[in-house]
């Protein structure tokens, strides 16, 4: 039995010891592990990434695989251009492809961005630690509201020319001479179906 | 009558100065012994089983009971969006950052930092400090420090129990009541909090810690008269530090939103 300032003691222990132990369990929970297991890091060459930071998952065939460790904005001199760099981390188990298909993409149409990795066939190549892999660049989002809207302006000017009774089809449907052949020739079918099976003959 | 109303105000002024440089020169005394070797391991100890070990079992009912109401009252709102799945990590982030630090702190307020007050009072009305002082043992380092010490260690590791108490209340209401699956509630739980989630509300319950333990060991040895003075002492005691409390939590949550946005 242990008694007086020993009890204190191992009272005050136990009560501190519990207490780091949850302090330990949140940090870990937290940070989810990742921080812990290994990986491999490999570059993804973009000429736009469409605002994806630092932390953004990536996917590997839809499932989490990894996360946006570093961008580097880099200019390329010989091409005159400025190249956007991703360093993305993947757990060590994912083996990707050379052939896959990299691109930026989003949860909704203006939700979070991720980096998409498809998949390809070519599994006796895969990517090595520090390799290098060129991206798909996303549409601009103003690329994709344009395009709608050139969309948008050709059909509406082919609807005003339908409703203008202009062409064929505004023909077809504001002109009801058609509709009267046809109801007049449904007449004469039914009242004469003999019609159908007498051949005329037409007089060359 | 205008000459009266100008002296109430000007005592009452210079009676919270007095308050404000007291509380300051025993904050400078009490760090300055801290560091200072010999450290008291005994004394220490033993208060850290009086504030830490024999507040937890009121701290953790206090808990478990807000993380229930915490995730009722949101369900209340929640359910009518139809979205019962983030009351996860609106408990989570609410007792975290915010209800577990100054619940814990005031509910150790109420039960040590009265008890503290209440203690050094009835010392200095029976004039044991002042025979502390003739001994040549300094008060501030035999009684304030391993309070001190005690209450800013032990309070944040209170805060860290009433955290998973509370998120263990808001994980019972979901899962038993609204029909949330475990592993859902505990995995939108902790994409929900980050590291500065956690090290604030721990920063904020240690400032907390100290506050509970300068004001209380303040109040306790400017107690004057007898018994009615160290009862008043101990109720202006709870009435600061609560006011302190609220106050410094106003500016450090203030601060973090604006330094970690």
């Amino acid at each position: 039995m242990i008694f007086g300032k020993t009890k204190l003691e191992l009272k005050v222990g136990i009560f501190v010891f519990i207490g780091l132990v949850i302090l330990v369990t949140f940090i870990l929970s937290i940070g989810g592990f990742k921080t812990w297991s290994s990986g491999y890091r490999i570059n993804v060459n973009f000429n736009f990434v469409n605002g994806v930071k630092v932390g953004a998952p990536v996917r590997f065939a839809g499932v989490d695989v990894g996360e946006v460790k570093r961008i580097k904005l880099e200019f390329v001199p010989g091409e005159s251009r400025s190249n956007v760099c991703l360093v993305i981390w993947v757990r060590d188990i994912i083996k990707i492809p050379a052939d896959s298909t990299v691109w930026v993409n989003t949860l909704g149409l203006l939700g979070e961005k991720y980096v998409e990795i498809i998949p390809g066939k070519d599994y006796a190549n895969p990517v090595k630690e520090n390799g290098a892999m060129a991206g798909i660049d996303p549409l601009p989002i103003h690329t994709i509201f344009n395009e709608a809207e050139n969309i948008m302006r050709n059909l509406d000017e082919g609807l005003a020319q339908i409703r203008n009774k202009e062409g064929t089809l505004g023909k077809l449907i504001y002109d009801d001479k058609l509709y009267k052949e046809l109801d007049a020739m449904v007449t004469d079918v039914r009242k004469n179906p003999w019609k159908l099976f007498f051949r005329t003959k037409e007089k060359k | 009558m205008l000459t009266l109303f100008f002296i109430d105000l000007g005592r009452r002024i210079i009676t919270f100065m007095y308050f404000c440089g007291g509380l300051a020169n025993l904050t400078a005394q009490t760090v300055y012994l801290t560091l200072k070797p010999p450290y008291k391991y005994g004394h220490i100890i033993e208060q850290s089983n009086k504030a830490g070990y024999e507040s937890f079992p009121i701290v953790s009912v206090v808990a478990l009971f807000i993380g229930f109401i915490f995730a009722l009252q949101s369900a209340y709102f929640m359910q009518r969006l139809g979205s019962e799945m983030y009351i996860a990590s609106l408990v989570a982030l609410a007792i975290v950052r915010e209800l577990g630090p100054v619940i814990t702190a005031l509910v150790v307020a109420g039960r040590v930092g009265a008890s503290h007050t209440a203690e050094l009072g009835s010392m200095q009305v029976t004039e044991q400090i002042d025979a502390l002082e003739t001994l040549a043992a300094n008060p501030v380092k035999y009684l304030v420090v391993p309070r001190f010490v005690s209450l800013s260690l032990m309070l944040p590791i209170l805060t860290l129990y009433a955290d998973i108490i509370g998120i263990l209340g808001g994980y019972l209401i979901c899962v038993l009541k609204l029909g949330i699956t475990s592993s859902m509630y505990m995995h939108i739980t902790f994409t929900a909090l980050f590291y500065k989630d956690l090290f604030t509300g721990l920063f904020k319950s240690l400032i907390f810690g100290m506050i509970i333990a300068l004001v209380s060991c303040y109040e306790g040895f400017n107690v004057e008269g007898g018994a009615e003075g160290v009862g008043k002492a101990t109720m202006r005691s709870v009435v600061v530090t609560f006011l302190m409390i609220i106050a410094a939590d106003c500016i450090f949550t203030a601060l973090f939103y604006f330094i970690f946005p």
